[in-house]
């Protein structure tokens, strides 16, 4: 297939159902050929927008289809659009796409494509676009949510509540900056401003979540922990789906953890073997008392910790931190326990890791956990506004450092230096907010105090 | 009388000294047009120049070459640099002239210049010859002339249909008893151009023998003065005597008294309809807006060393001569006050500022130039530099030269020209810091290092500036090698002030200004790396031009707010067209594509061909 350059005047088509055999399935069609491209293989193409039934030449049979028909500029894209509705076969939509992008300027939409037109032509606005790619994207009912509230606007509210206090603020400091010659200036105290960068530092940390505290491009750990011998290694190995590094046959010189990347369903982790450690953390009477932190560290900063005990008794839970999730794996799921009927209370897994039972069920398991402990939080806000939002807290934060009163007085020192990082911070939220211009704070100054000798 | 000229120059104000002696500067053979010579150089309204972000844009005319820094060193009888408890960035060199000096001292400097020629009377017509000025017919006395030129510099002030108000009586004129220049609204008119009409206003002047002055409060200049300019010589400084203003206020009485008459006030009974600045009220203005305020300060200035005649900064009124009389009588120190010049409100026509681009040249008529208030702005200082900016490229189109703007990073004359090319004014433009987003750079002290350097390649400066500029990058340097090298005596940026820095000097001559901008650099340093990154950020968008011909109604996708404003505004580069309200990212990222495309496809036949014809030779 020859890689044609893409071009927003062409008509793009796609299908727009799910993947897969279903009832119905979709292809819409969107650009200023929509209808040209309709009359090529349809009876009678309709000439005006609504809902149509209609008849596809396909080959030299006939399919009954529904169609529906927008004109520019009343549809999602904002162009000429269709949507034609056919039964959910793969093959038979695959057909209609290739015979519909044969047509002259028609080509296969681009990911996104669609949503992209929506906002180029002014019906979407960039948030609400995002939305639409955030709820596409969603993997869970945060997300969701989050992509929910983009759509809705309620975000964009939320980022517009915030620069509106940050212009006011900087208004303040501007009138105590450019009118001080004017009787009625009261220039802003240094308390009064403190509070309110403090109070939109707060805002968007809330937005922000505690997620962006941590480094996003760490990836999720999950450790394994047990007493010695109740199959951590083999289960290490056969997650991995390869021998582990070698370790030294002398029990316990290995100080470190082993550490290997795991690709999961859904995610990828870090899988962390306590190895050379379980032997210091379950004989409570070692002398190794460093040993023994440095697994408890280790437990105490993963994301999700296996506990694997082939007695069922899951004595080591305890020892999974707070804010982690605990899977509790049955290992050695072959040999018969006298607590096998216990699995169901406990909640655990029976896993056999030399047949390989249940190894997918694992994974599966660990994976869900992985994405939850990340919180989801961290996907709620999108990269573009979290940037904007970041860079927003920067200059507040840094705003804040300078809103000191000048000695001796309950007057700010160096306006100018706290007008600066106040004005960049507006500046970041202004791309997502629309900038707010410098007009936009001396008409708040004016309509605040009475300048003008 | 002068038949041919390389510029003309029309009108005496501010704008129009300014860009008359810029163009003599290039060498330009220049006539200045105007109604009435013996007004050139005239402080219409407040004798006062400077003041903040004012001071800045005196400081850089001065820069270049300028004359309004000169004159007002020349002239001022109190300096005092406002806002000098904050950062040196924000500072606002300010002074009170003596008003007479000053138009004296304007005329005589114009007069000085043999490439200048004064020209009574009125413009009435342009002459154009196939899109581009060759010269203007003019009016005086009932008799008609023509003068030829390469350029024109219209700087029409508050003139152009012209109207007092005091009260219910109205005046057609530019400033009391002085004729409004008609003819060349509906020149301007009949060329195409787009007019709105602004307001400004004016306040009472008393006499000063009738104050009861030694009762008042005092308020004194700075007990050292700092000149404008560069060259002014300090061993001579100030020139004339020093006086002291005085400070009284309104009363609860007085704005009784005002809402009493608001229905005799021209913009409260319908009379004005055009819009003032809101940075600069009426007293009316101000009672009716700000109503729970009991009192305002008012300031009382002299205007000059020659006459009594004084200055009641804060009450400019437009209501009639009986309740202005009421008004000043109330005022404490005023009771047996009398009024020498009543105030007024004058509402004039300006051209809408899209109409011109960043050099000040109309896009429609190549080699029309307008500057100051025909351009919706106010102030003498804005005022003058328009007219330095429209003198110099007047000049040096004249001469068949390349254009040169000034950009907003490198100037508050930059930041001034880009907002008036991207905004749509709904009020007269007046300059403040918080409007240059670079003003930790855009500083008072370093103007010369700023635009010294670009004047001197564009021809505009003498051999005694080039050399204090030379003097002053050695001292620079000296300064920061001698800071960097005593470490121990190195004192920490936030406790640093000017006093620390001169004592650290004081045995090495240093002048003041060279210090404070060696301390300013010290105590921004950060701050300025910041910014400068982010102007090398921006500077790509800057520096994308967007072709004379470029037919904005080509790019796909453009909202139709956009493309509105766009086809209106005809932005520059691409940094311009972002900073148009109703133009956001989106636009702009169609708009750069449309323009690469347009690239590489080449120019349209069509405007390849128009382009060769205008293209001289």
């Amino acid at each position: 297939m020859t890689q044609v350059k893409a071009s927003p005047r062409d008509t793009i088509a796609a299908v727009a159902s799910p993947p897969g055999r279903s009832l119905r399935g979709i292809i819409r069609l969107s650009g200023p050929e929509t209808s040209d491209a309709l009359s090529a293989f349809l009876h009678e193409p309709p000439d005006k927008a609504g809902a149509f039934r209609g008849r596809l030449n396909l080959d030299c049979s006939s399919l009954p289809v529904l169609l529906l028909t927008f004109t520019a500029p009343a549809s999602y894209t904002g162009e000429d659009a269709a949507e034609i509705q056919l039964p959910g076969n793969p093959d038979l939509l695959n057909r209609v796409l290739t015979l519909l992008c044969d047509q002259p300027r028609v080509r296969l939409a681009n990911p996104g494509e669609f949503t992209a037109r929506a906002h180029l032509n002014g019906k979407l606005t960039i948030e609400q676009a995002e939305g639409v790619a955030a709820l596409i994207a969603a993997q869970d009912d945060a997300q969701r949510r989050a992509a929910d509230d983009l759509l809705k606007g309620v975000t964009g509210d939320r980022y517009r509540g915030i620069a509106d206090t940050l212009a006011q603020a900087l208004a303040l400091v501007e009138a105590g900056i450019d009118f001080t010659d004017q009787e009625d200036v009261v220039a802003i105290a240094p308390d009064d401003l403190a509070h309110r960068i403090e109070s939109m530092i707060g805002a968007i940390e809330s937005i922000l979540g505690p997620a962006s505290v941590q480094a996003p491009t760490e990836s999720p750990s999950v450790v394994l922990v047990g007493a010695p011998n109740t199959g951590k290694s083999t289960l290490f190995n056969a997650l991995l789906g390869r021998p582990r590094a070698i370790v030294s046959e002398t029990p316990g010189a290995t100080r470190d953890a082993l550490r290997e990347p795991i690709e999961l369903s859904n995610t990828s982790a870090t899988l962390i073997d306590l190895a050379g450690l379980d032997s210091a953390l379950a004989d409570r009477s070692s002398i190794d008392a460093q040993a023994q932190q440095l697994a408890k560290d280790t437990i105490g900063s993963a994301q999700v910790v296996v506990v694997c005990d082939p007695v069922g008794t899951f004595d080591l839970a305890s020892l999974a931190p707070a804010g982690s999730i605990t899977l509790r794996v049955r290992t050695k799921a072959d040999l018969p326990t006298g607590h096998d009927d216990d699995d169901e209370i406990t909640g655990a897994l029976r896993v056999c890791a030399l047949d390989g039972w249940n190894l997918d069920a694992l994974r599966r398991a660990i994976g869900d956990a992985c994405t939850n402990a990340s919180g989801g939080a961290k996907s709620v806000v999108l990269p573009r506004h979290q940037s904007a939002l970041t860079l927003a807290r920067e200059g507040l934060a840094e705003a804040l450092v300078r809103t000191e009163p000048s000695l001796g007085t309950n007057r700010l020192a160096d306006e100018e230096l706290i007008a600066d990082p106040l004005r960049a911070a507006l500046d970041a939220l202004g791309t997502i907010t629309g900038q707010i211009s410098p007009d936009d704070v001396l008409g708040r100054v004016f309509s605040s105090f009475c300048i003008g000798k | 009388m002068i038949t041919e000229a390389d510029i003309i120059v029309i009108g005496g104000g501010h704008a129009g000294a300014e860009a008359a002696w810029a163009g003599a500067n290039l060498g330009a053979r220049v006539a200045l047009l105007t109604i009435n010579p013996d007004k050139v150089g005239v402080m219409s309204c407040n004798p006062a120049i400077g003041g903040l972000a004012k001071g800045q844009i005196v400081r850089e005319v001065d820069a270049m070459g300028g004359l309004m820094g000169t004159a007002a060193d020349a002239t001022g009888i109190m300096f005092k640099t406002l806002n000098t408890s904050r950062g040196p960035a924000v500072w606002g060199p300010r002074c009170q002239s003596d008003k007479h000096a000053y138009a004296e001292f304007v005329r005589s400097a114009i007069a000085s210049r043999e490439e200048i020629e004064v020209v009574a009377g009125a413009c009435v017509r342009f002459l154009i010859d196939d899109g581009r000025v060759i010269g203007v017919e003019a009016e005086h006395e009932g008799e008609r002339f023509e003068i030829r030129a390469g350029a024109a510099v219209l700087t029409t002030g508050t003139f152009m249909r012209g109207l007092l108000h005091t009260g219910e009586t109205t005046t057609p004129g530019g400033r009391v008893d002085e004729a409004p220049a008609d003819a060349i609204s509906d020149e301007l008119r009949r060329l195409g151009f787009a007019l709105h009409r602004l307001k400004t206003g004016t306040p009472p002047r008393l006499d000063k023998r009738t104050i009861d002055w030694e009762r008042l409060e005092i308020q004194l200049g700075d007990p050292v003065p700092t000149p404008f300019s560069d060259l002014s010589d300090l061993s001579c400084f100030p020139v004339l005597e020093q006086v002291d203003c005085r400070i009284t206020h309104t009363n609860a009485n007085i704005h009784e008294i005002i809402r009493d008459n608001l229905h005799r006030a021209p913009i409260f009974n319908g009379a004005i309809g055009s819009r003032g600045p809101r940075y600069c009220p009426s007293i009316e203005d101000k009672v009716v807006r700000f109503a729970d305020r009991e009192s305002h300060h008012v300031f009382l200035e002299p205007e000059s060393l020659r006459e009594n005649s004084v200055y009641c900064n804060g009450i400019s009124t437009s209501l009639p001569a009986g309740v202005q009389e009421q008004l000043v009588r109330g005022m404490t120190g005023c009771e047996n006050a009398s009024i020498m010049k009543y105030g007024y409100a004058v509402e004039y026509d300006a051209v809408m500022s899209h109409q011109i681009d960043a050099t000040c040249m109309t896009k429609s008529v190549d080699g029309l130039f307008l500057a100051g208030q025909i351009n919706g702005t106010t102030g003498y200082e804005e005022a003058a530099g328009q007219g330095l900016i429209a003198g110099i490229n007047a000049a040096l189109i004249a001469q068949g030269l390349e254009r040169r703007a000034l950009a907003r990073d490198e100037a508050y004359l930059g930041v001034m020209m880009d907002d008036l090319v991207t905004k749509t004014l709904t009020e007269p433009y007046r300059m403040f810091t918080s409007r240059a987003e670079h003003r930790l750079i855009l500083r008072s002290d370093n103007s010369a290092d700023r635009l010294t350097p670009i004047a001197q390649e564009l021809g505009l400066i003498c051999d005694r500036r080039r050399d204090a500029l030379a003097t002053r990058r050695e001292q620079l340097e000296q300064i920061n090698a001698t800071i960097d090298t005593d470490r121990a005596r190195q004192i920490v940026q936030s406790t640093f002030t000017s006093t620390d820095m001169e004592a650290m000097f004081e045995d090495a001559d240093l002048p003041s200004g060279v210090l404070l901008t060696a301390m300013a650099e010290r105590q921004y340093a950060g701050y300025i790396d910041r910014q400068r990154a982010e102007i090398k950020r921006r500077s790509e968008c800057e520096r994308r031009v967007i072709p004379d011909s470029f037919d904005f109604a080509q790019v796909r996708g453009l909202r139709a707010e956009a493309l509105e404003r766009l086809t209106q505004f005809r932005p520059a580069s691409i940094g311009q067209a972002g900073r148009l309200e109703g133009v956001n990212p989106t636009d702009i990222t169609l708009l750069t594509i449309a323009m690469k495309r347009r690239k590489r496809g080449g120019e349209p036949v069509e405007v390849a061909a128009r382009r060769a014809e205008r293209s001289p030779g």
